[in-house]
């Protein structure tokens, strides 16, 4: 200040127009003075080593002349100015410094009195909540579950009704108080299912039968946001009174206590906190400064942390219920995430209660505790129940709860799914009845209960049970065991059930087959043995027992060569070597029976296998001695049978010698009489000539014939693939060529068709056919003959059809006979022999003869006999054949 | 061609079928001789004699079922003979067995005949043989 009124001085005078020369840079130098007087040195200085300079630099460059009178005027008012300045600075400077001294000592004044009542009302407060703890112990809490059930009593609570705390547990508040006072307890549980704290008196009524005034507080318990239960603090209502009354002298205790027993509810992890309206201030316990992380020396607590320390998702709603409690008096109970000094989240539990006077409110109360740990293992819990539960839908285990009347508790949906149902509500309401609707033999229930009564659970119980819905038989097993109430008495059964159906079912598939097997083996004729590694028996069926003539005890555990002779040890040998490279092997060989006797058997055997190791073999025995006998038998029968073929066969060579050689005897000598004598013969005579040697012929004809039919049975059939058509052809064309008289109007529709049969023995049965319709049709005005052949499946079929005579099929067996004829020689010549020499070649080829006829209506002979099979030609086209 | 000095060599047993087959050449008055032999062991007997220089037969006519000795053995030695091997010889018999044929031809036959009961069509035969074997299937000289 005293500078600039120094400056103003000096600049005032470098401007005026009257003013200048020396004196005026004296004014500027008095002023320069003036300041520094006023404690401003260092600008004093400054002034006047830079203004005066100029000053005295324009006075002198200018000229303009100098006036004392002026000069002097202005180091007047200079001097006074600065005089003046410098007292006006030092006057504002002392008010200044008595003002600040005013407002330090209003501070600590304040300060004084806000730490004193802290110190005071804490005091108060410790006090007080250390006498109520120790009253606490007294009192009763309880802990009940979302049934409303004692889950937890202490010793107080058990004091007070009588009995022991496992007494309790499990019972609820109705079994323990006045009947009078029921409908109040049941108006509190209804309030408690809400989830409302509350308070109220009843009457709780002591084992010996006297009744005891409580009071009871109850605080829900809280599992994620629901109700899970509540804690309820019990308290002998006379001490209650007693305490009432000395508190009763101090409204403020009364408030007190109310917060204090709210703080006891909660365990001793609890901070308190108290928001006086009235001061506008904020208090904690210590336990708050510990729950933030801060230490009460360092942090100072305001109002707005009311609600600024929680987690700004949480704001709004703390804030709302802080409103509401100053407005309704309704006391809140929030849990919300803390977020500490430090930033850490906490999960807490707030409780805020207010206090009013007179209709206002004064005071909020409250409780603060840290519920992390307990959310953190509400989680874990949360997360072990889905856990649990999951695997209590999906594991492919049945599992049930029932009781030991057979009413199903519960069922997890696999085994709802394998009763066919699809909701376990669903099962329960159709399955009455275990016993008789489940499983399928009614008596395994009562099996099932007397196992559980007898050990306590079951294990691997098996049984077939009926798939309710379908009615399918299925197999399970169980394992179960029995809950029992406190008394010992069963009251579930807890169990799980494995469908075993699949297993079930191949084992008793095994079973059959092991069965049948052993039946098998046991009727079977041959004797079948089975050995082990080191080559002993290990099991013999009886046949096997009867062919040694042994008992089983007799074969078991001992060697094959215990009862192979010697001598066909080394084929035993062989044997083993040829099994052990994997070849089955059969041998002869003789065995010694138990009594000594010897008996051939055939042993066919091959290599055992265990679990894919070769081990031992399997052997059957065949007994010999029937198949000898039949064997000598036979060889006898087939030699007698060699000898009469061969009889037979000298027989007909002679027949055919020694009967013909006479005939052509007959024959030519008769020729000679005829050639020789037939002058002296007359005509009569001739024919009787003729007449012998046409029965010659006729004769000669017959052993032809018979010698045929004969030969056709001794001589060995060469199958060979025959050309039907080429066959036929040649046989007709021969026939063709012979015939004499009217030729028949033969066609020959038979395609290239490959036979498979004997040659000679087919072209003999074809050429007597032929030649019969030629005989047959031999009187016929228009004689018609047609050979056909055709593929019918894997044989070929010929047929002969003619228009002539016909016969009636009453004969058709008879005319296929040997030496039958249905015609007189004279109408129709022949032996007899033509149709059963036919019906014998086609018997011995593999085929078959055959006729159909109608008499006067001509007659179809069939011949049929195997295709050559796979090379038969494709068919060509037909020719006709005149 | 035919050399009328040489026989011809008839073995047959029965006297009629003799007969008849004599006949039958006479018929076509052939000049050769007829040399006959009763049974097999006779018809064996020849072997020396045609050794020893008589005249060999132009065609031997053997019938097969023979007393004594069978036609077919008869056959054998024949043809193991070394005079006799090369005469043609004709079996005629009343067997028409494949196998008798058989044996025959494998034995050297030259020719099997079947005779006929039918004296014409054994009077046809005879001439056959006569015209083939006598006649024409000689040697050139």
């Amino acid at each position: 200040m005293v500078v600039v009124v120094g400056l103003y001085a000096g600049f005032f005078w470098l401007f005026h127009p009257i003013a200048g020369g020396t004196l005026g840079s004296l004014s500027m130098l008095v002023a320069a003075l003036v300041a520094l007087l006023g404690g401003r040195r260092l600008w004093a200085l400054l002034g006047g080593a830079i203004l005066f300079p100029i000053n005295y630099w324009l006075y002198t460059a200018t000229g303009i002349p100098e006036s004392l009178v002026n000069h002097l005027a202005a180091s007047i008012v200079g001097v006074g100015l600065g005089l003046v300045t410098l007292a006006a600075a030092g006057w504002f400077r002392t008010i200044r410094r008595q003002r600040q001294e005013l407002i330090d000592e209003r501070s600590r004044l304040d300060a004084e009195i806000i730490r004193r009542e802290f110190v005071e009302s804490s005091l108060q407060a410790e006090r007080d909540f250390a006498r109520l703890v120790i009253d606490s112990l007294g009192q009763g809490l309880v802990l009940m579950n979302s049934q409303l059930r004692f889950e937890y009593v202490n010793p107080a609570y058990a004091a007070l009704v009588g009995r022991r705390p496992e007494e309790i547990i499990g019972k609820t508040p109705f079994d323990f108080s006045d009947p009078a006072d029921h409908a109040r307890i049941k108006e509190s549980l209804d309030r408690r299912v809400r989830g409302e704290a509350h308070t109220y008196e009843m009457r709780l009524q002591h084992q010996d039968g006297h009744f005891v005034d409580a009071l009871i507080t109850v605080t829900p318990r809280r599992i994620e946001g629901d109700v899970a239960g509540s804690i309820v603090v019990v308290t002998d209502v006379s001490r209650q009174k007693q305490i009432e009354a000395e508190l009763r002298q101090s409204q403020t205790a009364i408030e007190r206590q109310a917060r204090i027993l709210e703080q006891t509810q909660a365990a001793a992890r609890v901070g308190g906190w108290e928001f006086d309206l009235r001061r506008g201030k904020m208090y904690w316990t210590h336990e708050m400064y510990q729950l933030h992380d801060v230490s009460p020396d360092t942090f100072e607590v305001t109002p707005e942390m009311a609600v600024s320390i929680y987690a700004p998702e949480y704001q709004d709603q703390v804030s709302a219920a802080v409103s509401r409690a100053f407005t309704t008096g309704e006391p809140y109970d929030l849990e919300t995430v803390v977020i500490t000094h430090g930033g850490k989240r906490r999960w807490v539990r707030t409780v805020g209660r207010p206090v009013f006077e007179d209709g206002i409110p004064t005071v909020l109360y409250g409780s603060f505790q840290d519920i992390t740990e307990q959310k953190r293992a509400e989680e874990q819990i949360r997360r072990a129940e889905a856990e649990y539960r999951s695997l209590y839908e999906n594991v492919p285990i049945g599992l049930y709860r029932s009781t030991p009347g057979g009413d199903q508790a519960r069922i997890n949906p696999y085994l709802v799914r394998l009763n066919g149902f699809k909701t376990e509500a669903e099962q329960i309401q159709a399955i009455k009845d275990i016993g008789q609707e489940w499983y399928v033999d009614p008596e395994r229930r009562a099996q099932f209960i007397a196992a559980i009564e007898r050990d306590g659970e079951v294990n691997n119980f098996e049984s077939e049970i009926r798939r309710y819905t379908t009615g399918e038989h299925l197999w399970i097993s169980e394992n179960a065991r029995a809950i029992r109430d406190a008394e010992g008495n069963i009251v579930q059964y807890e169990g799980s059930v494995i469908d075993i159906t699949t297993r079930k079912r191949v084992e008793l598939a095994l079973e059959d087959q092991r069965r049948f097997a052993t039946n098998v083996m046991d009727a079977m004729g041959q004797g079948l043995t089975v050995t082990d590694k080191a080559g002993r028996f290990v099991y013999a069926n009886p046949a096997c027992a009867r062919i040694l003539g042994c008992t089983l005890d007799q074969i078991l555990g001992r060697s094959p060569l215990d009862f192979i002779v010697d001598a066909d040890h080394p084929k035993f040998r062989h044997s083993m070597e040829a099994r052990a490279r994997g070849e089955p092997t059969s041998y002869e060989a003789t065995l010694r029976r138990g009594d000594g006797s010897l008996v051939a058997v055939l042993i066919t055997g091959a290599q055992r296998f265990e679990g894919g190791q070769p081990t031992g073999s399997i052997a059957t025995l065949t007994d010999l001695t029937e198949r000898r006998k039949h064997e000598e038998a036979l060889q006898a029968l087939n030699s007698e049978l060699a000898s009469k073929n061969r009889e037979m066969e000298t027989f007909t060579y002679s027949v055919s010698h020694d009967l013909k050689a006479p005939l052509r005897g007959i024959d030519g000598y008769s020729r000679l009489l005829l050639e020789d004598y037939g002058d002296r013969l007359d005509g009569e005579g001739k024919r009787f000539l003729q007449t012998i040697r046409s029965a010659t012929e006729q004769m000669n004809q017959l052993i032809t014939d018979l010698l045929a039919y004969s030969r056709l049975d001794r001589r060995a059939l060469a199958e060979t693939p025959i050309d039907l058509r080429e066959l036929v052809g040649a046989i007709v064309a021969q026939r063709l060529h012979d015939v004499r008289g009217i030729e028949p109007d033969v066609r020959v529709d038979v395609p290239h068709l490959m036979a498979r049969g004997d040659r000679d023995g087919l072209a003999q049965a074809v050429r007597n056919l032929v030649d019969n319709a030629f005989k047959f049709t031999r009187a016929m005005p228009a004689p018609a003959i047609t050979v056909r052949a055709e593929r019918i499946g894997d044989v070929a079929r010929l047929s002969v059809t003619d228009n002539g005579i016909g016969f009636d099929m009453q004969y058709h067996e008879k005319i296929f006979g040997i030496f039958t004829r249905l015609h007189r020689p004279e109408d129709y010549p022949g032996t007899g022999v033509g149709l059963a020499l036919v019906r014998k070649a086609m018997e011995r080829m593999g085929g078959r003869a055959w006729a159909e006829s109608e008499l006067g209506q001509g007659a179809t002979f069939f011949l049929e006999l195997p295709m050559l099979t796979d090379t038969a030609p494709a068919e060509t086209p037909r020719i006709e054949t005149q | 061609m035919n050399d009328v000095t040489r026989p011809i060599f008839l073995v047959e047993d029965n006297p009629m079928d003799l007969e008849l087959t004599r006949r039958a050449f006479a018929k076509h008055r052939l000049g050769n001789p007829l040399v006959v032999a009763r049974d097999g062991v006779e018809a064996v007997a020849m072997l020396p004699r045609w050794e020893a220089g008589e005249p060999l037969p132009l065609v031997v006519l053997l019938d097969l079922k023979l007393p004594r000795l069978d036609g077919l053995e008869v056959l054998r030695q024949l043809k193991a003979s070394p005079v006799a091997g090369n005469i043609p010889v004709v079996v005629l018999t009343t067997s028409d067995e494949d196998r008798d044929i058989r044996t025959a031809y494998e034995l050297g036959a030259n020719s099997y005949i079947v005779k006929p009961v039918d004296f014409d069509k054994f009077m046809e035969v005879a001439s056959q043989i006569e015209l083939y074997w006598v006649a024409l299937n000689q040697p050139a000289r």
